[in-house]
């Protein structure tokens, strides 16, 4: 009887490994593998050009979903938010405007959006779907109309400011400005979702909000500073990109929707009750990008990328999926 | 000196021309009063596409003419539902810029069905009465040629060949490897990075960051190839990000930026070929006001001409392009 049990035990334990190891898994054998196959990806300078290029902006973009599906939700506007910031900030400095000024009137156009999501999801009722696909399809227009159709602003020929391309470019303590600020990040959203009340109620909304609401929590402020938070980040991410590329191009911003989507879902699987995390968001991203920088290094074609990126969410979402399956029968 | 003289002359030759074949336009097109116009354009997000939608829009204006313009927001199946749209209103005429060839040709086809003549924008079709385009053919070739010539004709190239099912691309990415087949000690990098839309510039500027990390000494890449110019501004960032200035970036259609990064000499932005977009939307309007005023001898093709700008012209051409 015994035996038997602790055979039960052994596959529960295999199981339970299974699940939350198939993503950290996942990516130890591409970054091995990757090594072996390519000497340039085993290189310094390519590893941290895929942390400052490949994974910065779309983990920032990332970890505001996080916080979204924390709660039970999705936004949709978070390329929106990007791009509303770096328009602002980009079209202000084209016009002479200071850096501060610039960067502080590009963060108040994502806050603008933020709180329009805010407002329609918690003060409205509208479903977080609808609502972020309509900020979504406004957001566009907003920006073909402020760019007369959707022109490109460059600050290549006349960069106007020093800062900003320290923001992109720069090193503090031989790190890259761009990763200090994603740790700064990185460490705000871990500490609210964990360590805070407001975390809790995150959590708890987004788990069974009625139950949230019937105890007294406040389901709609929680829900609302969810979604002016992740305009936030995602507004510091569409500044950082206009730093690296000293230019503003309409709607490219919504590049990182499903990135972000994915990541987070992918992240899911290290997290014991399939709930999104910051630390499991992160990998997921880390995994996209590399899995893009690994492949082009290795020289397959973009197409068999896109191929080879798809297979490997599918393998690990079947892998921890599955086995969360057979666990639950158990 | 008689190097910088003959530049002179050909820009003053390309000029007075350009301005001839203007005026010549201008002179002799019928009023389209009473005519309603059909645009259908794939998207306006970049200076080329934005122009021409504009240069047809102001032209049907001009004319006396009202204008349907539809951007379909560089989205296949939303254009193709505009087309369904627009041939649902009967216009006179319907002019379709750009998009891609192979989705769009039966729905092409269909709007000629309807008895609607149909005129295209850099979109070639067996269905178009019409298409305006620059010459893509001297266009790929040109570019290569400087390419090539700047290079002294050995090295390793790397090419974004992201939009192969769009014609024009198709046409001067052929034409490279045409001239390329008289260069036999250049080869192109495999595989070929792709381009993107949206987030061209960044997604270019990573891509390049990439390949530079893979071949990080000097002469192991010479240049740097794409169909349009967007990708070339992320290119030329990440060539000066990574300080490899041997580097060059060569691309095509001269939005103002592109034009000035060319003319500063520090630059890795070595040539772009420069397209006049509004008086190619222009003059797609202006063919499809001779053919309603009944001259249905149009020629199948209109080729507007465009400017190579490199480091020698590329502070005179801006103002050549009408560009400030």
């Amino acid at each position: 009887m015994s035996r038997t049990m602790a055979a039960a035990r052994r596959r529960d334990l295999t199981l339970a490994a299974i699940v939350r190891w198939a993503t950290p898994s996942a990516l130890l054998v591409l970054l091995v593998l990757f090594a072996a196959a390519s000497p340039t990806f085993r290189t310094p300078g390519n590893l941290l050009h895929i942390l400052v290029n490949n994974f910065t902006l779309p983990a920032l973009v990332a970890l505001g979903m996080t916080l979204v599906v924390s709660a039970g939700g999705i936004d949709l506007s978070v390329g929106t938010s990007a791009d509303i910031a770096a328009m602002i900030a980009v079209t202000l400095m084209a016009a002479g405007h200071g850096l501060l000024l610039s960067l502080g009137a590009g963060l108040a156009g994502a806050l603008a959006v933020g709180l329009v999501d805010a407002l329609l999801i918690s003060g409205l009722g509208i479903s977080p779907f609808l609502a972020t696909l309509g900020v979504l399809f406004v957001g566009e227009s907003v920006q073909q109309l402020a760019t007369n159709g959707g022109t490109p602003i460059y600050l290549v020929s006349n960069f106007p400011s020093a800062g900003l391309a320290g923001l992109a470019h720069g090193a503090l303590l031989a790190v890259p400005a761009p990763l200090w600020i994603l740790g700064a990040a990185v460490f705000l959203v871990e500490v609210l979702l964990r360590r805070t009340a407001f975390g809790r109620h995150v959590r708890a909304s987004g788990a069974a909000p009625q139950v949230a609401r019937y105890s007294g929590l406040p389901v709609r402020r929680t829900i609302g500073l969810v979604y002016i938070l992740s305009a936030l980040l995602c507004g510091i991410a569409g500044l950082l990109l206009a730093a690296t590329v000293k230019s503003y191009v309409p709607l490219s911003g919504n590049a990182f929707l499903l990135d972000a989507i994915g990541a987070v879902f992918v992240g899911t699987t290290i997290s014991r009750e399939a709930k999104p995390n910051v630390l499991g968001t992160l990998l997921g991203v880390f995994l996209f990008g590399m899995l893009h920088n690994g492949l082009l290094l290795i020289g397959w074609n973009f197409y068999w990328q896109q191929v080879a990126v798809g297979l490997l969410v599918f393998g690990v979402l079947a892998a921890s999926f599955s086995a969360r399956r057979l666990q639950a029968r158990d | 000196m008689a190097s910088n003289f003959s530049y002179w002359l050909l820009g003053l030759t390309l000029a007075a021309s350009l301005g001839a074949a203007e005026r010549a336009q201008a002179d002799d097109v019928p009023s389209l009063k009473g005519r309603r116009i059909g645009i259908t354009v794939v998207g306006t997000e970049h200076y080329w596409d934005l122009r021409a939608y504009q240069g047809q829009i102001d032209e049907v204006k001009r004319l006396g003419g009202v204008a349907i313009a539809l951007d379909a927001g560089r989205n296949d199946s939303r254009q193709i539902s505009q087309i369904q749209t627009l041939i649902a209103q009967k216009p006179d005429a319907i002019v379709e810029q750009l998009g891609n060839g192979p989705v769009l040709q039966p729905w092409l086809k269909k709007i000629r069905g309807a008895g609607i003549p149909l005129f295209t924008v850099d979109t070639i079709s067996p269905s178009s009465i019409n298409d305006t385009t620059s010459d893509n053919y001297g266009i790929g070739e040109k570019l290569a040629l400087q390419l090539a010539s700047d290079i002294h004709g050995r090295g390793n190239i790397l090419v974004f060949n992201g939009f192969y099912s769009v014609p024009v691309c198709a046409i001067r990415y052929d034409e490279l490897k045409l001239v390329l087949k008289a260069f036999p000690d250049i080869h192109i990098i495999q595989p070929e990075l792709r381009d993107v839309i949206p987030n061209t510039v960044q997604n270019a500027y990573s891509q390049v960051t990439d390949m530079l990390q893979k071949y990080p000494n000097k002469g192991q890449i010479a240049a740097v190839w794409s169909a349009w110019d967007v990708p070339q501004v992320g290119a030329t960032q990440a060539i000066i990000a990574a300080h490899r200035p041997e580097v060059r970036t060569y691309g095509v259609d001269g939005s103002p930026d592109v034009v000035k990064m060319v003319a500063d000499p520090t630059s890795p932005a070595a040539a772009v070929a420069a397209q006049q977009p509004y008086l190619i939307g222009k003059t797609a309007i202006d063919n499809v006001a001779r053919y309603l005023a009944g001259n249905h001898d149009l020629p199948p093709y209109t080729f507007v001409p465009s400017i190579l700008v490199n480091k020698e012209n590329a502070k005179t051409a801006g103002s050549q392009l009408g560009q400030s």
